[in-house]
């Protein structure tokens, strides 16, 4: 049994790993408003409407010595991955953050709310976000502030408006943040016409302001006149961001891989065989969570999921792709969840105690892993050597589809072109060793005649 | 156009506000995190107008409609 070591900010509760099992323990200080809401119902009718994750209420005492103190206990279904903000693209932060807003509208409905708007507590199921922190939702008290109202903006509309608005993707400063983009910061970024929104004056300039006054007052500031917000007035300002963010749409860039899937070198023959190969590997495997590495829009994850996999997690560096794909599985309702990877740099464990937020290496439980036209994105892009990519990608998962494009192919001559050509280690015999080496080879082939290598690996026995 | 200006008038309100709310309570600790309570409670009278104006300006909009119909 251990802690899940990104929950301890809230007393109320905390949630623990037994075995392969997620239970939440609950606390003195949430057993009261955690009543309350399982008394009411409105646990159960949004676990029913599929807002809310599954939650079992477990009897007994005999869990008493994993957590002293619990009241009760719940047990949740465990999700295939779990995600970050800052790996999420576009429409995805987009959907947690409609999520997030549709589901405290619905609760006031019924007379709760939530004590908190962090990002973190959205999770996704395929395409299908979903709130998993059962001790936020709170009842609510007429006439009560939206306590989550900086924290929103912070890790929800900030980022989405210096995307939308500003055309920059905010995952290196929110990921170095780990906790969002602050008002104070966003708001120097914002000229006279940026400024002219009720929304932006609401939830960005204002919240700016009033921090840097409150900051600048100290120990000295005065104490607040008592407000009243009443329940009407806070939903008029949750529907209203509700329809800005709603209404927030990506700049119409094209970016550098957008046209990949439908516009590379490769024709429908070798297309073919890559697609009978992946869906032969997959069959023979049986994997519950496949990561495609390098998913682009997603063709792949698609064959991966047709041939038995139960879920996909596909990452790419490309937001265009991404989007695509978010698109493709979203209309298709399939199980399959793109997000942002750098590969040469993935997310780091981090937050406090430096694991927090956990690295894509702790979170990598993949029971199989595709890496098709990647190797030589990292090894000749950014000299990694060649061993080192291999001993990455087979570690994500024991068993697996690599793809090796030769210094023959178009695309890694496209890579090589304008450089000194300083990989003469780059070879398919030395891949076929590196692989060999570390896992067994289940079998080889070649994409068409002349065509890339392609080999599925098995790490065990 | 007409958005732009009562997104203006909006503005002037809130901005004149901003200038009128005053701090929570001091604590040892300032991280800026709370909200403020007077911000929100004029966001919430501004966007309870901006909803109703919507919401009016939807239906006869809808009543130009039918009749054109």
């Amino acid at each position: 049994m251990t802690f899940d070591a990104g929950s301890f900010r809230d007393p109320s509760g905390r949630v623990l790993r037994h075995g392969d099992r997620v239970l939440r323990a609950i606390f003195a200080a949430g057993s009261a408003q955690y009543a309350a809401a399982k008394d009411s119902g409105v646990l159960d009718a949004m676990i029913a409407e599929g807002w809310l994750l599954p939650a079992r209420t477990l009897e007994g005492d005999e869990r008493e010595t994993m957590a002293p103190g619990a009241v009760h206990w719940l047990e949740h279904p465990v999700l295939d991955f779990v995600s970050y903000p800052y790996e999420w693209c576009f429409s995805a932060l987009k959907a947690a953050a409609l999520h997030h807003l549709d589901f405290h509208i619905a609760l006031l409905g019924r007379g709760f709310t939530l004590s908190d708007a962090t990002a973190y507590n959205i999770q996704f199921r395929g395409t299908e976000p979903v709130f998993i922190d059962h001790l936020s939702i709170i009842p609510y008290e007429e006439g009560s502030a939206w306590v989550g109202q900086r924290q929103f903006g912070m890790q929800f509309l900030n980022p989405l408006y210096l995307w939308a608005k500003k055309g920059i993707a905010p995952h290196a400063w929110y990921r170095g943040s780990v906790e969002g983009i602050e008002p104070e910061e966003l708001v120097k970024l914002l000229g006279l016409r940026d400024r002219l929104s009720f929304t932006v004056i609401a939830h960005i300039v204002g919240p700016a302001a009033f921090a840097r006054r409150r900051i600048a007052g100290g120990l000295e500031a005065k104490a607040a006149r008592p407000a009243y917000l009443s329940r009407k007035r806070l939903l008029a300002i949750l529907t209203s961001l509700r329809d800005y963010i709603a209404g927030l749409r990506l700049p119409g860039e094209k970016t550098v891989w957008d046209d990949y899937a439908v516009n590379n070198s490769y024709d429908e023959v070798r297309r073919e065989a890559k697609h009978r190969f992946v869906a032969e590997a997959v069959g023979l495997v049986a994997p519950g969570m496949v990561f495609d590495i390098g998913c682009n829009s997603g063709e792949f994850s698609r064959t991966a999921l047709d041939a038995g996999a139960r879920s996909v997690v596909g990452f790419d560096f490309d937001f265009g792709a991404l989007e695509r794909a978010f698109s493709t599985f979203h209309k298709a309702k399939a199980p399959v969840l793109p997000l942002w990877l750098d590969a040469a740099n993935p997310s780091p464990s981090q937050g406090w105690a430096g694991c927090e937020r956990k690295s894509l290496q702790e979170r990598a439980s993949a029971d199989m892993v595709l890496a098709l036209a990647v190797v030589h994105h990292l090894a000749i892009a950014k000299n990694i050597p060649l061993d080192m990519v291999t001993d990455w990608l087979m570690g994500l998962a024991p068993a697996g589809v690599i793809e090796f494009p030769s210094k023959s192919d178009p695309m890694v001559q496209q890579l090589l072109r304008g450089r000194a050509d300083i990989f003469p280690a780059y070879t398919e015999e030395a891949f076929l060793g590196h692989v060999g080496t570390r896992g067994r080879i289940v079998r080889q082939d070649r994409l068409g005649e002349g065509g890339r290598l392609i080999v599925a690996y098995d790490r065990r026995g | 156009m007409k958005k732009s200006f009562l997104d203006m008038v909006f503005a002037m309100a809130v901005f004149s506000a901003l200038g009128l709310a005053t701090t929570t309570p001091a604590h040892a600790y300032l991280d800026g995190g709370t909200v403020s309570m007077a911000l929100q409670a004029l966001t919430g009278a501004v966007a309870s107008v901006l909803l109703f104006g919507k919401l009016y300006w939807a239906k006869i909009k809808s009543i130009f409609k039918r009749q054109s119909d």
